[in-house]
C-alpha cells in the first residue's frame, strides 16, 4: 500500500494503540465489520467511508485534521476562549483561565513568559476598585453587553463568583514562575480607558476619577515591589515568605502584543491575544518552539528590572507614575 | 440513498461551497478542481455535484490548497480554529524575502475580488509604509535582521547594504496596498516604536554618522506628511505608475484612544474573511475561518464607534494628531 491518507490514518492509530492490541480487532469492534473487512481497509483495498472516519475520530478523540495530518504545512490548530456579551459568558471565560492555570500549575516545572502590551491581566485583580473598572469597561465597551450600556460604574464588582474567580486566577498566577516583558507603554491602555470614561461622563465626580488613578498607582507600586523582591505576592503579604518566581524585563524597542508562552517539563503552550480580552491557545509544539525562540530573543535584548538594576527599575516605574500623575492633574 | 452517501454528499457540497467562497472571482471552480486533482472537467463536475464521492487524498489536497479545516466541515473540531503560521520549522531562522513575497501574494489575492477592504488595528506604523522611502526601508530591514532575528552581525548600518531587489519587492507590496481600500485605527503612539528603534541604534553607535540618523528621521517626517495628505483626501497615493491597476484605494483613518492596537489585520474579500493575527512582535498567524473573521469585523466596527474619524472630516483633530507625531520626530532631529 503506497503512502495514502488512509495508510497514514492506520499508521497513526497503530502508534496510539497499546502493543498488545491488534489494530484489525479494534477496527472490527469500532466499525462493526468483519475481521476480513477490517484487513481490507488496513491494506487500502476498501476505502474508508466518511462515517467510518467520524467513528474513528470519536473513538480516538482525534479530529479529522489530526488523523489525516492536515495542516502539516505550517497549519496550526488554536482553541479559542471568547468572552461574549453576558455576565455568564464572562464567568466561563474566567473559569477557562483558572482551568488552564490550574493545569499549568500541576506540572512539575512550569514557567510562563508574558510579552505584555498592557498590564498583564492578572495584576488588575490586585486592586478591587481597578478590577471593578476593568470589568465595567470590558462589559460596556469591548463586549457591548446591553445590560451594561446604561449601568452606572460602581467601585466594586457585586458578583461574588466573579470576584472569587479573579482571586483564584491571581493566586494561581502568583504561584507559577513567570517572566514578564514590559514596554513603557504598558499602563497606557488603562489610562486611555479611564480617560475615555471621563469624557463619556461615566464618573459622577473628579473624586471618583482620582480614586481610579490612585488604584492604578497602587498596583504599579506593588508590581515594583514584586520586581524588587523577585517574587509575586498579594498586597500586605511578606515577600520573604515566597520563593523567587518573578522576573521582569523592559523592552524599549519593539512594542509587545500580549503573547504568552508556558513552558512545562512536558510540553509548551502558546497563547495569543486578540480583541482586548480574547485569546487563542495552541499546543502545536513546533509553533510553540518558534514562539519560544522569538521571546527568548526579546529577553536577551531587554533590560532586566527585577532584583538587580535598581537605577533602571526606579527610572522605569517613575516614568509610569509620572504618566499617571499627568492624567491625574488634568482632573 | 444510504445515510453514508447522504453524509458524503453533504460533506462535498460544504467543501465546495467553501472553496467557491475563497476562489478569486475570475477563476472557474470546475477548472481549478480539475487542475488540482488532475482529473477531467467532467469528473470535477461530478464531484462538485456530489454524484461521485471523493476519496480522502482528494479531500486532503483541496483542504490544504484552500486552508479549509475538515474538522470544521465535519463538525468535529470542537470549536478549534485552523491558522497558517509563518513560523519557521527551524526556530531562529527567518527568510525576510520569503516573508515579503508571501505578503505580496496575499495582497494580490485580495485584489482578485471585486469587493475588498482591509482593516488594520495599528500598534506600529503599518508595514506597507516602511517602503515609502528606500532610507526608511533600509533601516527597518537592518532592525529586523539585527534586533528581532538576533543577527550577530556587528557591522554598522549602511543604506548601501540594503538590497535593491528587496526594495523593489517592498515597493510592489506597498503599491498593492495603495490601490486597496483601507480602514486604519491609529494612535498618536503608533510611531513610538519606530522612533525608539532609530534612537536605540543611534545610542548604541550603529549609525555611521548623525547625518544618517537625521536622514532616517527626515524620511519618517515625509512619510507622516504623506499619510496626513492621504487622510485629508480620504484616498491613498499610488506608488507605481506603470502597474496595471493605478486606481488609488479609499482611505479611512481613525484616532483610536481607547483600546491599544495589536496590529491585527482583517481582509474583507467578497463573502470571505481573512484575519492576520500578530504575535511574538513580528509574526502573523492567518485564518480564513468565517465565524472568527466576522467576530473580528464586529470588533473593528465597534472600535470605529469608540474612535474619532480623522480622514476627510475632523480637520482640527487630524491636524493636531499629525502635529503631535511630527513634533515628536522633530524633537529627535533637534537633539542630534
Amino acid at each position: 500500500m503506497s503512502d495514502t491518507p488512509q495508510k497514514r490514518i492506520f499508521d497513526k492509530l497503530r502508534e496510539m494503540m497499546p502493543a498488545d492490541v491488534s489494530l484489525a480487532d479494534q477496527l472490527t469492534e469500532w466499525l462493526h465489520v468483519s475481521s476480513d473487512s477490517s484487513y481490507r481497509r488496513i491494506r487500502g483495498e476498501t476505502p474508508l467511508t466518511v462515517n467510518e472516519l467520524v467513528t474513528l475520530c470519536e473513538r480516538t478523540a482525534m479530529t479529522p485534521n489530526q488523523l489525516l495530518n492536515l495542516g502539516a504545512e505550517n497549519q496550526v490548530m488554536f482553541e479559542p476562549n471568547f468572552a461574549k456579551a453576558s455576565v455568564q459568558s464572562f464567568k466561563s471565560y474566567l473559569q477557562n483561565i483558572v482551568g488552564q492555570l490550574t493545569t499549568l500549575h500541576s506540572y512539575k516545572e512550569t514557567k510562563v513568559i508574558y510579552c505584555s502590551k498592557d498590564l498583564p491581566i492578572f495584576h488588575f485583580f490586585l486592586h478591587p476598585e481597578l478590577a471593578a473598572f476593568k470589568y465595567h469597561f470590558w462589559m460596556h465597551v469591548v463586549m457591548q453587553d446591553p445590560a451594561y450600556q446604561d449601568r452606572p460604574f460602581e467601585f466594586q464588582v457585586t458578583d461574588k463568583e466573579i470576584i472569587q474567580l479573579q482571586e483564584s486566577a491571581l493566586d494561581l498566577y502568583n504561584a507559577i514562575p513567570s517572566i514578564e516583558i514590559w514596554n513603557s507603554e504598558s499602563a497606557n491602555s488603562t489610562l486611555f480607558q479611564i480617560d475615555f470614561y471621563k469624557h463619556s461622563r461615566h464618573f459622577d465626580s473628579a473624586k471618583q476619577l482620582g480614586r481610579l488613578y490612585d488604584a492604578l498607582d497602587e498596583i504599579v507600586y506593588h508590581i515594583e515591589k514584586q520586581a524588587e523582591a523577585g517574587t509575586k505576592f498579594w498586597p500586605g503579604q511578606n515577600p520573604g515568605l515566597h520563593q523567587q518566581n518573578y522576573e521582569m524585563y523592559y523592552n524599549q524597542v519593539a512594542l509587545s502584543d500580549n503573547t504568552m508562552l508556558a513552558v512545562t517539563n512536558q510540553m509548551k503552550v502558546a497563547v495569543l491575544n486578540y480583541g482586548v480580552l480574547n485569546y487563542l491557545t495552541c499546543y502545536d509544539q513546533a509553533f510553540c518552539a518558534s514562539v519560544e525562540v522569538d521571546l527568548n530573543n526579546l529577553i536577551r535584548r531587554a533590560t532586566k528590572l527585577s532584583e538587580e538594576n535598581v537605577r533602571k527599575r526606579v527610572m522605569f516605574f517613575n516614568a509610569i507614575h509620572e504618566k499617571i500623575n499627568f492624567y491625574r492633574k488634568m482632573l | 440513498m444510504s445515510n453514508e452517501e447522504m453524509d458524503m454528499e453533504h460533506l462535498q457540497q460544504e467543501l465546495f461551497r467553501l472553496v467557491k467562497e475563497r476562489l478569486p472571482a475570475h477563476l472557474s471552480l470546475v477548472e481549478t478542481i480539475a487542475g488540482l486533482l488532475s482529473i477531467s472537467t467532467d469528473s470535477a463536475y461530478r464531484r462538485i455535484r456530489g454524484e461521485k464521492p471523493m476519496d480522502l487524498m482528494e479531500a486532503k489536497r483541496i483542504c490544504n490548497q484552500f486552508n479549509i479545516s475538515l474538522d470544521a466541515i465535519m463538525g468535529l473540531g470542537g470549536g478549534r480554529l485552523i491558522f497558517t503560521s509563518n513560523h519557521s520549522n527551524t526556530p531562529g531562522e527567518f527568510d525576510y524575502k520569503e516573508y515579503l513575497l508571501s505578503a505580496t501574494k496575499s495582497m494580490q489575492y485580495f485584489h482578485s475580488f471585486p469587493e475588498k477592504k482591509l482593516y488594520y488595528e495599528c500598534k506600529d506604523i503599518p508595514l506597507f509604509f516602511h517602503f515609502h522611502s528606500k532610507e526608511l526601508a533600509a533601516f527597518k530591514y537592518f532592525f529586523w535582521q539585527k534586533y528581532l532575528f538576533g543577527s550577530r552581525e556587528t557591522k554598522k548600518f549602511s543604506f548601501d547594504d540594503y538590497p535593491d531587489e528587496m526594495f523593489e519587492i517592498g515597493r510592489r507590496f506597498y503599491h498593492l496596498y495603495a490601490t486597496l481600500p483601507s480602514v486604519e485605527f491609529w494612535n498618536a503612539e503608533s510611531i513610538n516604536s519606530t522612533i525608539r528603534q532609530i534612537d536605540f541604534y543611534s545610542d548604541t553607535g550603529f549609525f555611521k554618522s548623525k547625518d544618517d540618523v537625521a536622514l532616517v528621521y527626515t524620511k519618517l517626517k515625509e512619510l507622516l506628511s504623506d499619510i496626513e495628505q492621504m487622510s485629508a483626501a480620504g484616498m491613498k497615493k499610488v506608488v507605481l505608475q506603470d502597474e496595471a491597476n493605478v486606481e488609488p484605494g479609499r482611505y479611512e483613518m481613525f484616532n483610536n484612544e481607547v483600546m491599544l492596537g495589536g496590529n491585527t489585520i482583517l481582509a474583507v474579500i467578497g463573502v470571505s474573511r481573512m484575519v492576520f493575527l500578530n504575535h511574538s512582535v513580528f509574526h502573523y498567524a492567518v485564518t480564513t475561518d468565517l465565524a472568527f473573521g466576522m467576530y473580528i469585523q464586529r470588533y473593528m466596527e465597534n472600535l470605529a464607534r469608540a474612535s474619532t474619524l480623522i480622514s476627510k472630516v475632523s480637520e482640527v483633530e487630524r491636524t493636531a494628531f499629525f502635529s503631535l507625531m511630527q513634533k515628536a520626530v522633530q524633537a529627535k532631529i533637534d537633539r542630534l
